[in-house]
């Protein structure tokens, strides 16, 4: 509808730019209406206080306030890098938990959500589904001493049925090599219930019409599930991964945190973990700005470069 | 209904129920243990193996709880922000979101990118903090309600669903002379209820859980919120850093807090929120967009 | 028709900003009552001076609380309390500070605190001299506990904070053993040498001592999770040294004690114990509570669980264990005597917290006096002492053995912030002559019995130095090879030696450096 207007005005007698502007913003006049509170909300609330982003290249002197301090450059980052012989280990450590994170935590709530979706009988599908969001609700500070019980290679269920087929028993939480596949299952475990809302919500909205014609057509549960399900939830699929990507040097640092230990450190230790001991020491409001800074910084590149490639597969993306 | 399955749609039904129920089994049992707990006698607490019941059961922890002062000021302060807040924070969004979803939007991507910015880019907690002081919104309930008023994520899946709906539907719609708020109210918001009671349970549980914001906006204590209470009665699991410290200043002067207190404490404190779900399952019904292509 | 409509979307925002705006500025308008100078005070000769407080304990009192009134009253002054909970005290102690909010009265947890403060110039400096003459009562009770306090509260030279003690720091952790068990392996009496102990263990381990048929026992655990610094304490304590401690060199320096040969023989012996099964191997994953479960259901026989208050028959490890056994006890254990002589028991130090001032109190010198007042008041004076602590006799609490024991529904946590119950009370517990108002007899005839005449091994480098602040993640290098060299993932003689070099390069020789020139400085001065 906005290239109409273009070729519109372009006929005829020149207008200026700004005319130009100022109809096209007219014509949407209500669009605009709501959407101005909004922008006015993120005018205060979020640039309001961005200045406050200079602390991370300033040394933070509380009675100077964040204008007063004095600049320190990137004397910030640099600490970030070398407060650590072990710092690139670390970053290693983070991205690579996320990798797991996202190539097996991703999917899994897709697949529970179809799974769900499949259930004939209402009254298993809403119990089960209730009960699939009770793990989100509990912290890692709970979830941390029933796990360690729960994995435990003497005590715990799972190592007892591991037993049972003959295996040996593994130490889940102590030792290294397995330490991020456990993180990886459990943060699974704890979220992928509550994941599958916004994928039932995709699948509530499709036209159940479609599904009948195809049934019409002959076409298998298979076949309706490859081409009427998936490629309708595809759009909320596509934007869900790109904002996930955006939490990528997250890899979890409430789970890390409670579930760590020195024995596990070498595979396990993320960024967050590493500033929050550093933290520990010091005290230091400007380091943890910048190392938020660092942060978001690879996010939103990420982030970028994830939209652009979702675009161009088709679908509709950030931007 | 079991009737029209056929034998290969029936096996796939079982297999799919076996499947679901033992990752329920998995899911429930942490929960049911901390129940359990919450309801055991300390010492029954301690006991190892599985705690599917209290082999001693006893109220005691539910009643420190709940006989503990400011526990229903706390209720009373967190229901309110989480309805308040879930309802003005939904609208608010989609207010937001539907114009962003057109793509026909002068400078559409500038006021996109506008809002996405702040998804990774922020000031930090004093700058906010003392803006909030400056606004005057401190000590106040509104000071919970409102910065936080909008989700970016939220919005933005919000929009995203907004653009997958046919366009052929609002086009009839605008033949027929309505404008744009009106294709948003009569058209739009019905059809996206699925996606409006996802990002209102979002809302809600954030709410719910929220306690840091009011740590350090709010005062008075007549509008402190349940978690801040709650926690309280936990102390000594919460603080890590500070464990140590409190290992050598705390002796003895306090009670040892016994584990079904904290398993109380945190039945009481998600309980509530759990059974909001039921209310919102019809919206996640199949077939809302039943009807509305015409010919 | 169409301005109707137009009117519709302007109508719902006008509603949706109407609606915030109005609520919004009613509430502000409750605000507007701001804390002014207190109007309401009696006519005394003056005008209360008004002190901004921050303690630690929770706190909800609005100011009209019976402690805050009597304080008031008594000392004339107009209290303000600046409320931060425990929890990410840090956070919201920095947004306070950020937004100008100074407090008057200023809790430091430790040293960092003292440093980080006085450098960003938030502290007022308190000069000794200046406490012990204006807090006279309690700088007495500091030098009678221990002198070197005072130099913890300084900072490159200047002091900025009254220094806390506690008088519990000095007493030692002690083993506890699973009494029928002992019994059962044939002790009538807790070990007391080292290969007493690895008797004891290898018997716990082996010999069936809960008599059920199974090899399930183990014979110690540690909290390798999140407590090394006094893991296996009982054990370093027999070889005289404690990993994470700082101690003499018998050439009048400080070296780090896991960088000792005695720490090397601690963990050889640890590790032969580690093979042999008498240490649990699941110690890795192991916390407090966890530490707790294992013992009291059997699974340990011996843990070394801490201060004496851990042991009190109301403890959860003592009602733990009878939980489970009603005819069970659990023996407190004596210290353990090694190769290199007599053991010494871990002790934290009488090393507690501090209490510092607002800078903008060096300008007040009245408000200053008067805190210092309330402070000596509040550390010494029995009534002051226990109304801050425990309230008001017969209100709050009834006495007992001539201890305030609160009443039941002022037992709890929310309760006692309504009261503002120990929240001023900055010196509860911490005391020396108020001892017996925290501590009944029987406690301190309890802890008597089991720390009297017991040597003990504590920190000797109570303060810390610019290079740890230049690598402040050592301590994850020091964490992992004391797991490794337990298990032995890294054996006890090069490996060991690499640990040393290891650490001396990354910043270890850099902290030995600083911390000998000032041990030295200290020592110095307290001449």
């Amino acid at each position: 509808m906005g290239k109409q207007l273009q070729v519109l005005r372009t006929r005829g007698k020149a207008t200026s730019g700004w005319q130009q502007i100022w109809k096209q913003y007219k014509k949407c006049r209500y669009l605009f209406i709501l959407l101005f509170p909004v922008l006015l909300w993120y005018a205060l609330f979020s640039y309001g206080p961005l200045y406050g982003i200079q602390l991370a290249f300033k040394d933070f002197k509380i009675m100077e306030g964040i204008s007063g301090s004095p600049w320190v450059g990137f004397k910030h980052f640099e600490m970030m890098f070398t407060a650590s012989n072990d710092f690139l280990h670390i970053i290693r450590n983070t991205v690579i938990i996320s990798f797991y994170h996202i190539i097996f935590g991703f999917p899994a709530p897709i697949i529970l959500a179809l799974i769900f979706n499949e259930l004939r009988l209402e009254i298993f599908k809403k119990i089960s589904q209730t009960i699939s969001y009770l793990p989100h609700f509990l912290s890692w500070v709970v979830m941390a001493g029933l796990l360690t019980a729960m994995l435990s290679p003497s005590t715990g269920a799972v190592n007892q049925i591991i037993q049972l087929f003959g295996l040996k028993a593994i130490y889940f939480l102590g030792d290294p090599d397995w330490f991020r596949f456990t993180l990886v299952v459990s943060g699974i475990w704890k979220e992928v219930g509550w994941g599958t809302i916004i994928y039932l919500a995709a699948l509530a909205a499709i036209d159940p019409h479609l599904y009948e014609a195809a049934v019409v057509d002959g076409a298998s549960r298979w076949k309706q599930t490859l081409y009427i399900t998936l490629p309708s939830i595809l759009p909320v699929v596509a934007i869900m991964f790109i904002l996930r990507i955006g939490s990528i040097l997250d890899a979890g640092f409430d789970q890390v945190l409670n579930l760590y230990n020195p024995a596990v450190m070498a595979t396990g230790d993320i960024l967050d973990t590493y500033v929050y001991r550093v933290g520990l020491t010091q005290m230091q409001y400007s380091f943890t700005t910048a190392v938020g800074l660092f942060k978001n910084v690879i996010a939103f590149a990420l982030v970028l470069g994830t939209n652009y490639l979702v675009k161009r597969a088709g679908q509709e993306g950030l931007l | 209904m079991l009737m029209r399955m056929t034998g290969g749609e029936k096996a796939f039904q079982i297999v799919l129920v076996v499947f679901i129920t033992t990752l329920c089994a998995a899911m429930v049992y942490p929960f049911v243990h901390m129940l359990s707990i919450s309801l055991s006698t300390p010492a029954e607490a301690l006991r190892s193996g599985f705690h599917l019941y209290p082999k001693e059961a006893s109220l005691e922890a539910y009643k420190k709880v709940f006989s503990s002062e400011g526990v229903w000021i706390g209720y009373g302060n967190t229901i309110f922000r989480t309805v308040i807040g879930t309802c003005l924070s939904v609208a608010v969004m989609m207010l937001g979101a539907y114009p962003l979803s057109k793509k026909y939007l002068p400078h559409r991507t500038f006021y996109t990118m506008f809002i996405v910015v702040t998804m990774f880019f922020s000031g930090g907690l004093i700058p906010t903090y003392l803006l909030i002081k400056g606004i005057g919104l401190l000590d106040s309930r509104w000071v919970l309600i409102i910065p936080g008023l909008i989700s970016t994520f939220s919005m933005l899946i919000m929009r995203n669903f907004f653009m997958s709906i046919p366009s052929e539907l609002e086009d009839s719609a605008k033949i027929d002379g309505a404008h744009d708020m009106r294709v948003l109210f009569s058209i739009v918001m019905p059809l996206s209820k699925p996606i409006l009671a996802t990002v209102a349970l979002w809302t809600a549980v954030n709410h719910w859980n929220a306690w840091f914001d009011a740590l350090i906006y709010i005062q008075d204590s007549t509008k402190m919120v349940l978690q801040i209470y709650l926690r309280r009665l936990i102390v000594d699991n919460m603080n890590q850093d500070l464990q140590r410290l409190m290992d050598q200043s705390m002796m003895g002067v306090q009670a040892v807090i016994p584990e079904t207190v904290k398993a109380a404490v945190l039945m009481v404190a998600t309980i509530p929120i759990l059974a909001v779900y039921p209310f919102l399952q019809k919206y996640f019904v199949k077939g809302i967009m039943i009807g509305s292509l015409k010919g | 028709m169409k301005t109707l409509r137009k009117w519709n979307g302007l109508a719902v925002w006008l509603v949706v900003i109407l609606l915030i705006g109005t609520l919004a500025a009613c509430s502000k308008a409750n605000n507007a009552g701001s804390p002014s100078t207190g109007s309401d005070s009696p006519t005394v000769r003056e005008e209360p001076i008004e002190i901004k407080w921050l303690g630690f304990f929770p706190y909800e009192s609005n100011g009209n609380s019976v402690v805050e009134k009597y304080l008031n009253e008594k000392f004339n002054v107009k209290l303000t309390a600046m409320k931060i909970e425990k929890n990410s005290w840090q956070e919201q102690l920095n947004i306070k500070l950020a937004s100008g909010d100074i407090p008057d009265v200023f809790w430091l947890w430790d040293q960092v605190d003292i440093s980080t403060f006085s450098n960003q110039g938030l502290l007022a400096e308190l000069p000794v001299d200046m406490i012990k003459e204006h807090m006279p009562n309690y700088a007495k009770t500091v030098d009678e506990v221990d002198p070197n306090l005072w130099e913890f509260g300084k900072m490159e030279g200047k002091s900025y904070a009254i220094p806390l003690y506690w008088s519990d720091g000095m007493t030692p952790f002690l083993p506890g053993y699973n009494g029928a068990w002992l019994k059962a392996i044939g002790y009538e009496a807790p070990p007391t040498t080292l290969e007493e102990l690895e008797d004891v263990l290898t018997k716990f381990r082996n010999g069936d001592p809960d008599g059920n048929g199974k090899k399930d026992t183990y014979g110690t655990t540690a909290r390798g999770k999140n407590g090394l610094d006094f893991a296996f304490n009982s054990v370093f304590g027999a070889f005289g040294v404690q990993p994470y401690q700082w101690v003499e060199d018998g050439n009048g320096k400080l070296v780090f004690g896991m960088t000792t040969e005695k720490a090397r023989q601690g963990f050889k012996l640890l590790n032969k114990w580690y093979d042999a099964g008498l240490v649990d191997p699941e110690f890795i994953t192991v916390d407090g509570n966890r530490e707790t479960e294992s013992f009291v259901n059997g699974r340990i026989g011996m843990m070394d669980g801490g201060l004496y208050y851990n042991y009190t028959a109301e403890s959860k490890i003592v009602t733990g264990l009878k939980g489970q056994n009603p005819n069970n006890e659990l023996v407190v254990g004596k210290i353990v005597d090694g190769p290199n002589g007599p053991g010494a028991g871990f002790a934290w130090g009488s090393k507690n917290n501090y209490i510092g001032m607002g800078i903008q109190v060096a300008k007040d010198p009245k408000k200053m006096q008067k805190i210092f007042e309330m402070l000596d008041a509040l550390a010494t004076d029995k009534e002051v002492y226990v109304m801050a602590s425990s309230g008001k006799e017969g209100v709050h609490y009834e006495m007992v053995d001539g201890k305030p024991v609160a009443k039941e529904e002022f037992k709890e946590e929310n309760k006692r912030a309504q009261e503002a119950l120990g929240f001023y009370s900055l010196f509860s517990g911490k005391s020396l002559p108020m001892q017996d108002m925290s501590k009944t007899q029987a406690q301190l005839d309890f802890r008597k019995q089991l720390v009297d005449g017991v040597p003990v091994m504590v920190d000797k480098k109570s303060f810390s130095v610019p290079a740890e602040a230049e690598h402040p993640d050592l301590r994850k290098v020091l964490d992992q090879y004391y797991i490794k060299f337990i298990t032995g993932e890294v054996d006890l003689d090069k490996g060991f030696d690499d640990f040393v070099a290891l650490w001396k390069q990354s910043g270890g020789q850099e902290i030995t450096d600083q911390v000998n020139a000032k041990f030295a400085e200290m020592k110095e001065s307290v001449k």
